[in-house]
């Protein structure tokens, strides 16, 4: 047997990634964009100028100056330090969600692929909470345990969930019908080992893709429920809420408003830009 | 019946004639050849046979003829594809599309990809006539009924309007057969045309394609890894190793007299269903990808005779005996196992 | 026949596979099924080879996963060892597997593409305790060898590894836990013409070292002829013949096996047209001929064909055919047997 040199395949992944993403300029501007705003976020207790709760009437709803990079608000709040600590929750709350309706849609989507007989019935659930728009869910939630943060994070998981079951169900049907699978069974795997071992690790890029897409749709779900009132009570800064703050003074302080607002706008942005180019590394039906 | 005893006009033209024809891969700086200055003709009426493995190099030598290689990577390095004397190597695309599918056409190994699903079988041989003549559409769908008729397809005017989804296999290959020969062709290249289909279903379509060539002149250039499909069909034999022409003989001859090693190697793998056999005798090691050719003889890591000529200089393709040609340092040592 | 008398390793009784297809409608109607597997019966011996041939749409494939209970039969029993397979719980049936195994066709999706080869061949033998986790890379490197592999190939991933080499790795995979049953599920089609020799070599050679049974599926005749000791032909879900190699490749009865042989093309150059080519295409497996299944097609068929499924008969002791004339028949036209058919066929156009 000639045995030929091991093919270029072999290097680690996350080199392959950043090699691949390092190609786009696109790409590299929303993955600096991207980093910035999560630093500013990790980082906000110790960066922020100000406490973002300390209330100044004395400085009220001032223009972006050298103290107060981004201006005051209605209550002479620090607004850059108000942004750190908003973008902050805002990120933790879709994170939260992708990750806990991410888990739940993922095994429901495996179950129904992998038993024929719950099939019908777990999609049929999905189905009909799919069939409800994501903000209803949030007055709902909103209405019976009250608003809040807890009230954002279960409908944007709730609404996450069925999206996710029905990518991970396409993913494992096609894994399935792969004869690694059969050749699994043959040999006398438990069906939670052949899940484990063999369904989900071949699923889980799919799905991943998936969900750096959804990021940042729950994200501007997130902010929307907040703008509502649902979610995040003040003074708690959270980017949606403090857009909505901002709306009675739009007239004679539009930064108040618009600051929040661009901060979103160019977070759930780059986060797509890059969701985009993530998949089309590592979704195997688009790789060639 | 003897048409593989028609004898060729001495000194006819061919109707294809291959010159020094190469295909190469660029990928980054590395050059490999997937076809390495091959030579051949093909006469009217006759068949080429090419035979070899997988990564021999036979597909991309077809789609080098039809200048459709995937480009990049792959692209045409040089040499001459001469269709009735006129050279195709240098032609613009657009010249090329009015050759495609009327002077020479070609049918595919999976017939259930190659035509496509949302038109009616009828449209997809209409619009192959009509893209090559002036027919008016009437004129063309009677032809399209006939094509059908003529491919075997029973009750060809209701099935003129049916879906590819509804034929099966064997069905839509007689189609695509139906399309390639739909402007009479003065060449058909069929790649691997039966590979997808059952044994019963193949031979329908070899008496078919039988029965074509006999009637039509058209010649053909088949091509297939299943020597016994070849030996069926052909009158011609190329067997190509590693991008490369390795022998070329007439059917009769290379079949009673294998004389590259890589010939006898690959009958004496193949189990035959006549008569029981001892033991197979496969070819060691594996077929070496392009970017990895080994210097001199490319079959000499897999190869019984091999010496130091063979590790060291290519052999030339020479006549031995009268029109079969073998490219070996050592032909006549083996004889056929 | 001496070895009608060895302890069967498999036994195959009436085993049938119905599939329903189509969705069940509003109200109940429109489903129908295909009879994928219906009644095939057959005995496989310690260290011999049953092929089982058919053209696509058989149900070859079927049986090779009903067989392992990869799919839930009908009806119709399988005893390997003498146990039940077909009744068997779960749990027994998982302790079971380490009896029977499968090789898959396509090599390039029959191993997990995130294992590493040697994982790929331990999995097995840790699940089913063959080896303890110390000695088990030993075991592996064994296999290895016994397959032709190197042992510096252990740590690869299958796409590192040509065709041929992932089909040793499933073999090696297989083997892994000593199984008395081998099911090859078209193991060499997809390999090149030198390949497929070479892995044909090996089985043959396990099979004499190690005194594994195979069921060998396969549509390719010539593969089938060397490598089996018995024969069973399907045609859509029946046996339609079955013999020894012998007698199935000497002297066979059914037409539809004549058409098959004579299908096959050789490498032969005088041999052309000596064919019989059927007519028509396999039959919708919803709705088969009545009658004999074959009868669409058959260029023998008369009015009992189309009206009465033959049973298999007996030929030999060992000789088995479904069909109502065999006897008029001969084989092949009285190639080999000199026996000139009786029964004139009725080609129309």
């Amino acid at each position: 047997m000639t045995a030929h040199s091991s093919a270029p395949a072999d290097v680690k992944p996350g080199r392959y990634l950043l090699a691949a993403l390092g190609r786009d300029p696109v790409s590299c501007i929303s993955l600096a964009m991207l980093t910035t705003l999560f630093l500013c976020a990790a980082l906000a207790p110790w960066l922020a100028p100000y406490n973002p709760l300390s209330i100044n009437m004395s400085r009220v709803l001032q223009g972006p100056s050298l103290d107060h990079f981004f201006g005051t608000d209605g209550q002479g709040r620090d607004i850059f330090s108000r942004s750190m600590f908003g973008l902050r929750l805002t990120i933790m709350l879709g994170f939260t969600a992708i990750f806990v309706g991410g888990t739940i849609g993922t095994l429901f989507g495996l179950l129904a692929a992998f038993y024929p007989k719950t099939d019908t019935l777990l999609m049929r659930l999905m189905d009909i909470i799919l069939s409800f728009p994501a903000i209803l869910f949030g007055l709902a939630v909103a209405a019976i345990i009250g608003s809040g943060t807890t009230a954002v994070i279960i409908a944007l998981s709730v609404s996450t969930t069925p999206l996710v079951a029905r990518i991970a169900r396409g993913a494992a049907l096609m894994v399935l019908a792969q004869d690694y699978v059969s050749s699994g069974r043959a040999i006398g795997l438990h069906d939670w080992t052949l899940l484990r071992r063999y369904v989900l690790p071949n699923c889980v890029s799919t799905i991943v893709v998936f969900l750096t897409l959804r990021l940042g749709q729950a994200i501007l779900l997130g902010a929307s429920l907040s703008f509502l009132g649902l979610g995040t009570q003040p003074p708690t800064p959270e980017l949606g809420t403090m857009a909505a703050q901002g709306i009675g003074f739009f007239f004679f302080a539009p930064h108040v408003t618009l600051i929040p607002s661009v901060t979103i706008f160019l977070l759930v942005l780059s986060m797509n830009i890059l969701g985009d180019s993530l998949r089309d590394i590592l979704d195997p039906r688009l790789r060639s | 019946m003897n048409d593989d005893k028609t004898i060729v006009a001495q000194g006819a033209r061919p109707v294809l004639d291959i010159r020094d024809f190469s295909v190469e891969l660029r990928s980054g700086k590395t050059i490999s050849p997937i076809v390495d200055k091959v030579n051949f003709e093909v006469h009217e009426g006759r068949t080429l046979g090419i035979v070899g493995e997988s990564g021999c190099g036979k597909s991309m030598l077809s789609l080098g003829i039809m200048k459709l290689v995937p480009s990049p990577p792959a692209c045409i390095a040089g040499g001459k594809v001469l269709l009735d004397g006129t050279d195709l190597v240098p032609c613009s695309e657009r010249e090329m599309q009015e050759v495609r599918g009327n002077r020479i056409s070609m049918i595919f190994q999976e017939p259930m990809t190659s035509l496509n699903p949302v038109y009616t079988v009828g449209f997809q041989i209409i619009e192959a006539l009509r893209a090559h003549s002036s027919l008016t559409s009437a004129q063309a769908r009677s032809r399209a009924i006939d094509l059908l008729r003529e491919v075997g397809i029973s009750n060809p005017e209701k099935r003129v309007e049916e879906y590819p989804h509804r034929l099966s296999g064997g069905m839509r290959q007689r189609v695509m057969i139906a399309i390639a020969l739909a402007c009479n062709p003065r060449v058909l290249i069929a790649d691997e045309p039966t590979t997808a289909l059952d044994v019963t279903i193949q031979a329908q379509i070899l008496d078919l394609m039988r029965s074509l060539k006999s009637d039509s002149g058209t010649a053909i250039i088949l091509i297939s890894h299943d020597l016994g499909v070849i030996a069926e069909m052909a009158d011609d034999v190329v067997v190509m190793y590693a991008g490369r022409i390795i022998e070329q003989a007439p059917v009769h001859s290379l079949f009673a007299a294998p004389s590259h090693p890589y010939t006898q190697g690959l009958l004496g793998s193949m189990p035959t269903v006549d008569g029981d056999q001892e033991r197979l005798q496969p070819i060691p090691g594996t077929v070496p990808p392009p970017h990895d050719r080994p210097h001199g003889c490319a079959f000499h890591p897999r190869c019984k005779l091999s010496d130091e000529t063979c590790r060291t200089q290519r052999p030339p393709l020479e006549e031995k005996i009268s029109g079969h040609k073998v490219a070996c340092w050592h032909t006549g040592l083996g004889a056929r196992p | 026949m001496i070895e009608r008398h060895e302890t069967p390793v498999l036994e195959v009784e009436d085993l049938t596979k119905h599939f329903a297809v189509g969705s069940r409608g509003l109200f109940g109607r429109g489903k129908q099924t295909v009879k994928a597997l219906d009644g095939v019966s057959f005995t496989v011996s310690k260290g011999k080879t049953i092929a089982i041939v058919g053209e696509s749409g058989c149900g070859k494939s079927t049986l090779g996963r009903t067989l392992l209970r990869l799919e839930q039969p009908t009806s119709g029993q399988v005893r390997l060892d003498g146990i039940d397979v077909t009744a068997a719980s779960a749990s027994v049936l998982r302790a079971m597997r380490r009896k029977m195994q499968i090789v898959f066709q396509d090599p390039f999706s029959s191993l997990h593409p995130k294992m590493t080869a040697a994982q790929l061949v331990a999995e097995p033998m840790l699940l089913h305790k063959v080896a303890t986790k110390k000695e088990v890379r030993h075991r592996v490197a064994a296999l290895f060898d016994l397959v032709g592999l190197a042992p510096y190939q252990m740590d690869r991933y299958p796409h590192q590894f040509s065709g041929g080499q992932r089909q040793r790795i499933a073999i090696a995979r297989a083997l892994a836990v000593e199984p008395s049953l081998i099911v090859c599920d078209e193991p060499v089609s997809a390999l090149d013409v030198s390949i497929q020799a070479q892995i044909i070599n090996l089985l043959t050679d396990l099979q004499a070292k190690l005194g594994v049974s195979y069921v060998f599926i396969s549509h390719d005749l010539g593969v089938v002829r060397y490598i089996s000791d018995e024969i069973a032909v399907m045609y859509l879900g029946r046996v339609v013949e079955q013999g020894t190699k012998r007698e199935l490749f000497s002297y066979p009865r059914h037409p539809y096996t004549q058409a098959l042989l004579s299908a096959v093309p050789r490498p032969d150059p005088s041999y052309r047209s000596q064919r019989i080519v059927l007519k028509g295409d396999l039959p919708n497996p919803l709705s088969p001929p009545p009658g004999c299944r074959f009868s669409s097609r058959c260029g023998y068929a008369r009015d009992i064909c189309h009206q009465q499924e033959p049973q298999l008969d007996a030929a030999s002791p060992s000789h088995r055919v479904a069909c109502h004339f065999w006897k008029q028949l001969g084989s092949l036209s009285g190639r080999d047997t000199g026996v000139p058919a009786t029964l004139p066929a009725n080609r129309s156009e």
